[in-house]
C-alpha cells in the first residue's frame, strides 16, 4: 500500500498552525490521499505552535467522513511535540463524540432554556 | 495578521518556565483565532502589558462583532441571555461551528488560567463573566458593549511544570 507524507510546515508555510483555513489545506491533502487509498503520515517537524482551531479542521473533521478504524489504520503522525500530541488527542476525542451525536449541541442549549 | 502579534516576541516575555510561557502564547492565539472565526467582523483589536512588580502580564482582545448571544442564538434558534451564552461557550466541547468540531479553545484557556492563578474576563453585550481559581462571577453588564472584550491576566511567577509526566504514545492518538 502506498504512503504519503504531508509536511505541515511546507503545506501552510509557517511554524505556527493557528488559523482554521490553514488546517483546511492539510485536511484537503489528507482527503486526496485517502481517496486513493494511500496511508498518510502527518509530519509536524519544526512546528512550534498548534491551536485547536487548526487541528479541528486539519484532523478533527475527518471523523465526519471516515470511521475511527479507517483513520487508525490510514493516518499517523510524526515528529510532534508532546504538547502538540496532547492537543491533537483532545481534538480527536472531541471529534469522535461530536459526530457520534450531532444533536447533542442543540440539546445542551435546550437544556439551559428548560431549566 | 495573527503572527504579527506575537511572532518573534516570545523571547521578550518575562523570565518564566518555558512551559508556562508556551501556554500563555498558546492561550492568546486561541482567543485571537476564536475572535477571528466567530465575531463576523474584519478587525480584531489587541493590546498587552507586562507588569514586573505585580508579576503579571495582561492582554485584551476586542472585536466589535456579533457577540456571544447573537452568534449562539442565530445558530441554535434559541433565546439565551448574554450571560447564559457566555457560560455555555466556556464549557468544554461547546461550539457554534457547523460540520466542524470545536469548543476546545476556551475550555483549555480556562483550565490554564486556573493552574496559572490568573484571571479571565469576558464582556459581550450585556453579559459579564469572570473566572479565576477562587470563583466564577457572571452578571449583567450595564454598559452593554457592542461586541466582545476578553481580558486575560496571567501570573509570570508561575513555577508549575506544564510538561506531562509521561509522553503520549503516537499509537494512542486516533
Amino acid at each position: 500500500m502506498e504512503s504519503s507524507t504531508i509536511s505541515i510546515i511546507n503545506t501552510i508555510g509557517d511554524v505556527y498552525g493557528v488559523e482554521a483555513d490553514e488546517g483546511q489545506k492539510v485536511f484537503d491533502l489528507i482527503q486526496k490521499a485517502f481517496s486513493k487509498k494511500h496511508k498518510v503520515v502527518l509530519n509536524f517537524q519544526n512546528m512550534e505552535m498548534l491551536t485547536t482551531a487548526f487541528l479541528n479542521t486539519a484532523v478533527g473533521q475527518l471523523y465526519k467522513d471516515y470511521s475511527e478504524e479507517f483513520i487508525k489504520e490510514f493516518l499517523s503522525v510524526s515528529e510532534m511535540t508532546n504538547s502538540g500530541k496532547v492537543a491533537l488527542k483532545r481534538v480527536v476525542e472531541t471529534a469522535k463524540l461530536y459526530y457520534k451525536d450531532p444533536e447533542a449541541m442543540q440539546q445542551s442549549i435546550n437544556d439551559i432554556l428548560e431549566d | 495578521m495573527i503572527d504579527e502579534l506575537i511572532d518573534g516576541h516570545i523571547t521578550d516575555l518575562p523570565k518564566m518556565s518555558i512551559g508556562a510561557k508556551e501556554k500563555i502564547v498558546e492561550a492568546i492565539y486561541e482567543i485571537f483565532v476564536n475572535a477571528q472565526m466567530h465575531s463576523e467582523t474584519k478587525n480584531i483589536y489587541t493590546c498587552g502589558q507586562f507588569f514586573p512588580n505585580k508579576n503579571s502580564i495582561e492582554f485584551t482582545i476586542v472585536d466589535t462583532g456579533i457577540g456571544f448571544k447573537e452568534r449562539i442564538n442565530n445558530r441554535f434558534d434559541s433565546n439565551l441571555s448574554s450571560i447564559q451564552a457566555i457560560e455555555w461557550a466556556v464549557q468544554d466541547r461547546k461550539t457554534t461551528k457547523v460540520g466542524v468540531t470545536g469548543g476546545i479553545g476556551l475550555a483549555v484557556l480556562r483550565e490554564f488560567v486556573e493552574m496559572n492563578g490568573g484571571k479571565m474576563q469576558i464582556v459581550s453585550h450585556d453579559g459579564f463573566y469572570q473566572f479565576d481559581k477562587e470563583s466564577v462571577d457572571s452578571r449583567i453588564f450595564n454598559g452593554n458593549f457592542p461586541g466582545t472584550i476578553v481580558n486575560l491576566q496571567f501570573r509570570t511567577d508561575d513555577n508549575n511544570n506544564y510538561s506531562l509526566k509521561s509522553e503520549i504514545d503516537y499509537n494512542d492518538i486516533f
